[in-house]
């Protein structure tokens, strides 16, 4: 797994590391471990590392997602990368795989796919790989995939977030019955404590009569928060004595253009940027509705957050969004791109009697059955005992 | 049109006037900075306009020469003279939209000249054409050279008549019209003129302003292309645009791409999107060119689209994103200036 920071793939891979430790129910416990890459800044020499860490290499400076597996308590071997495409990388995994004997490896990007694939671990061991699909579109992502159909049908088995990416895979020429798909979680004792809303739309400078319009993620052109900006400026054309503000979790590079196309519409007075927050969780507090304006979605956790947070949802019908809300039922669905369909959908939550308390409800009572790390926990046990059971040979030691 | 309230129009507000009925049929509207030397020519054009039905406001952009006195000076009592501040054509042109009466807005710029036909054939193609066409752009002779560029419009594609953006039109065609559109040659509504908010105005944009407006006219309108040339277009004489060394700034719709966005129908958002990949190719290419190679490679990173190897000018960008093509820029300049 290679991750800098923590991101939504990393998260669930953490908190399934966190469960999966102990057995309960029959199911039998796993006992999981980490490599990930990191890359030398510069190519002096290699700090020493503390030796309760076993590391391949001495190690520099964990980055936050090494610090959140050790917080976790789960075994992570930092693989030394000295520079890009460094092939000794592959020797490491070799290493690491001789000292940890696992029964399954399972690989979570195209990079760590292909050197599945390269090394030729595959061989002899289970291999579950995790597609989480990809955000850049264009030439990048063709080249992607093109190396990953070079080793992802080698995969004993590929778990994937949502039913579009798996007809991807499939045209992708991975096996169809190899595929499996898991979406994403929320935890659902995650909005415990009652959060105090007043003080927090105080501090934003939200006024109590105000319905809040909530988007959260990462400020980049898919994420299309600009189009949620000129709904925004339909929703006051529909609707004028709606008093509305729109709160914004998160930054990226397209936030100069949000602020100037606020500013053009004369809705900048409307927005409050958040920027990054570490707990979104007083955010969705104070929410009224939720709103995911993205031109492509995998499995999104923020969508999911909301809806376990009981905020009602007004999405666009991408990737696997569909997959999650039925329309009218758990949340509402647009086109991409319609920002009069999203302000009409926004409207319609925030002003039809009850509708959005029907739809958080709903969405809250869905989230908790289906999209449970509890859930996902159990599933992701039962392929991996499947696969254990199934391929007896390709179990380490066994050879 | 979606977005179709007056706030819209962030420095033009039009307030009292929507609602009265056109005194004029046709607004001209010169921008006049530093033209001294030019603006009796193009005075002279518009006077001798074979339709007479029109007024003529002159925005002097804070000229420090004397050109205001040439305008006084002429003999022509439809001319009115405003100045301003400098704040650049988008933003003079603008000021003399919000001054206008008429039912339609021609523009002019000081160093160019009109036919004496053109106002009268372009408002009468219009009439044809009925309600629904926005605008009209007509053809030109280009001077000092004096040949008509009309051959070269039919060669990439244009014919006379009307078009309505549909997602099936090749997003090339959108950058030739949009190409093709030029203030000087275009007479539009004065009503979609101000509900799109007129051309950009703001940092004193000296380049492409016009197609920041071009573009939502093309996304929301009907607009009418005529080749037949009508205009006088002077490259020697123009100060902005065309005699600029080093590399152009970027256009002010790559910049707010997210204001064209907000304004584009749904079904369009594709074509646009290939529109706007278009031409971040071409311009990465020219600030590839001129050296500046990751500002290049970031503005094509930020319009990317499926697809985008078909499109024109992609491969030559592959080169213009590197140091490399930075260095063959500089070779090439090294070997001409030579």
């Amino acid at each position: 797994m290679e991750a800098s920071t923590v991101t939504g793939p990393a998260k669930n891979l953490i908190e399934f590391c966190r469960r999966a430790r102990v057995a309960d129910n029959r199911l039998p416990a796993i006992n999981a471990s980490v490599a990930t890459f990191q890359r030398r800044l510069n190519n002096g020499k290699p700090v020493t590392s503390s030796k309760n860490e076993r590391t391949t290499r001495a190690a520099i400076a964990p980055n936050r997602f090494v610090a959140a597996l050790r917080d976790a308590n789960v075994t992570t071997y930092v693989i030394d990368e000295r520079f890009r495409f460094d092939a000794r990388v592959i020797e490491s995994l070799r290493k690491i795989v001789e000292q940890a004997r696992p029964d399954i490896i399972q690989t979570h990007n195209i990079k760590s796919h292909l050197l599945m694939k390269l090394s030729g671990l595959w061989k002899r061991h289970l291999w579950v790989a995790y597609h989480h699909g990809y955000t850049t579109t264009d030439l990048k992502m063709r080249v992607y995939n093109r190396i990953d159909r070079f080793s992802l049908p080698y995969a004993d088995r590929v778990v994937t977030v949502c039913d579009a990416f798996a007809r991807d895979l499939m045209r992708a020429g991975v096996h169809g019955e190899r595929i499996s798909v898991r979406h994403n979680t929320v935890r659902t004792d995650w909005m415990t404590e009652q959060q105090d809303r007043t003080s927090l739309k105080n501090h934003l400078g939200i006024q109590e009569t105000e319905r809040v319009v909530l988007a959260v993620g990462r400020f980049s052109r898919e994420k299309a928060i600009t189009d949620l900006v000129s709904a925004l400026g339909e929703l006051r054309d529909i609707n004028h004595e709606l008093s509305f503000k729109l709160v914004l979790v998160g930054d990226g590079p397209e936030r100069a253009m949000i602020e100037n196309l606020a500013r053009v519409l004369g809705l900048i007075d409307r927005i409050v940027f958040v920027g990054q927050v570490a707990d979104v969780r007083p955010y969705y507090a104070i929410a009224d509705v939720f709103a995911l304006p993205s031109h492509s979605e995998g499995s999104p956790n923020a969508l999911l957050e909301a809806m376990a947070a009981g905020v009602p949802t007004a999405s666009t019908s991408v990737g696997g969004v569909p997959e999650i809300i039925t329309h009218g039922e758990t949340g509402l669905l647009v086109a991409p791109h319609d920002t009069r369909a999203m302000a009409e959908a926004i409207n319609r939550i925030l002003t039809e009697e009850n509708f959005g308390e029907r739809l958080a409800a709903n969405a809250s009572a869905l989230v908790r059955e289906r999209f449970s790390p509890e859930a996902y926990r159990r599933s992701l046990v039962e392929i991996y005992s499947e696969l254990v059971s199934r391929s007896p040979r390709k179990i380490y030691g066994s050879a | 049109m979606s977005t179709s309230n007056p706030n819209t129009c962030a420095t033009i507000s039009y307030t009292n006037r929507d609602n009265r009925k056109p005194e004029l049929r046709v607004s001209v509207i010169l921008p006049l900075y530093n033209k001294a030397l030019y603006v009796r020519r193009a005075l002279d054009s518009i006077s001798a306009q074979t339709f007479k039905d029109f007024e003529v406001i002159v925005v002097d952009d804070g000229s420090t020469d004397d050109g205001a006195r040439t305008v006084a000076e002429h003999e022509d009592e439809r001319v009115r003279l405003v100045s301003q501040e400098n704040a650049g054509p988008g933003a003079a042109r603008n000021r003399g939209a919000m001054e206008a009466r008429g039912e339609f807005l021609a523009f002019l710029d000081a160093d160019d000249e009109w036919l004496p036909e053109y106002l009268e054939e372009s408002l009468k193609l219009l009439e044809s054409y009925g309600k629904e066409v926005a605008a009209i752009t007509s053809g030109y002779f280009e001077y000092p050279s004096g040949i008509s560029r009309e051959k070269m419009w039919r060669a990439r594609g244009l014919e006379e008549g009307t078009y309505r953006l549909s997602p099936e039109i090749a997003p090339t065609l959108v950058t030739n019209l949009l190409a093709y559109m030029s203030p000087w040659s275009t007479v539009m509504c004065t009503d979609v003129f101000r509900k799109l908010g007129g051309f950009y105005d703001r940092e004193k944009c000296l380049y492409a302003e016009d197609a920041f407006l071009f573009l939502k006219v093309l996304l929301n309108e009907t607009v009418a292309i005529n080749l037949k040339p009508l205009v006088k277009f002077h490259v020697e004489a123009s100060g902005l645009s065309k005699n600029l060394k080093g590399a152009r700034p970027i256009e002010p719709f790559l910049l707010h791409p997210e204001e064209i966005e907000a304004v584009c129908p749904p079904q369009l958002k594709n074509l646009l999107s290939q529109v706007l990949m278009i031409r971040a190719l071409k311009t990465a290419c020219v600030l590839g060119y001129w050296g500046n190679w990751r500002e290049a490679a970031s503005i094509k990173k930020r319009f990317r689209v499926a697809g985008a190897w078909r499109l024109p000018y992609y491969t030559s960008s592959l080169i213009c994103c590197t140091p490399a093509g930075a260095g063959l820029g500089k070779l090439w300049r090294w070997f001409e200036s030579t």
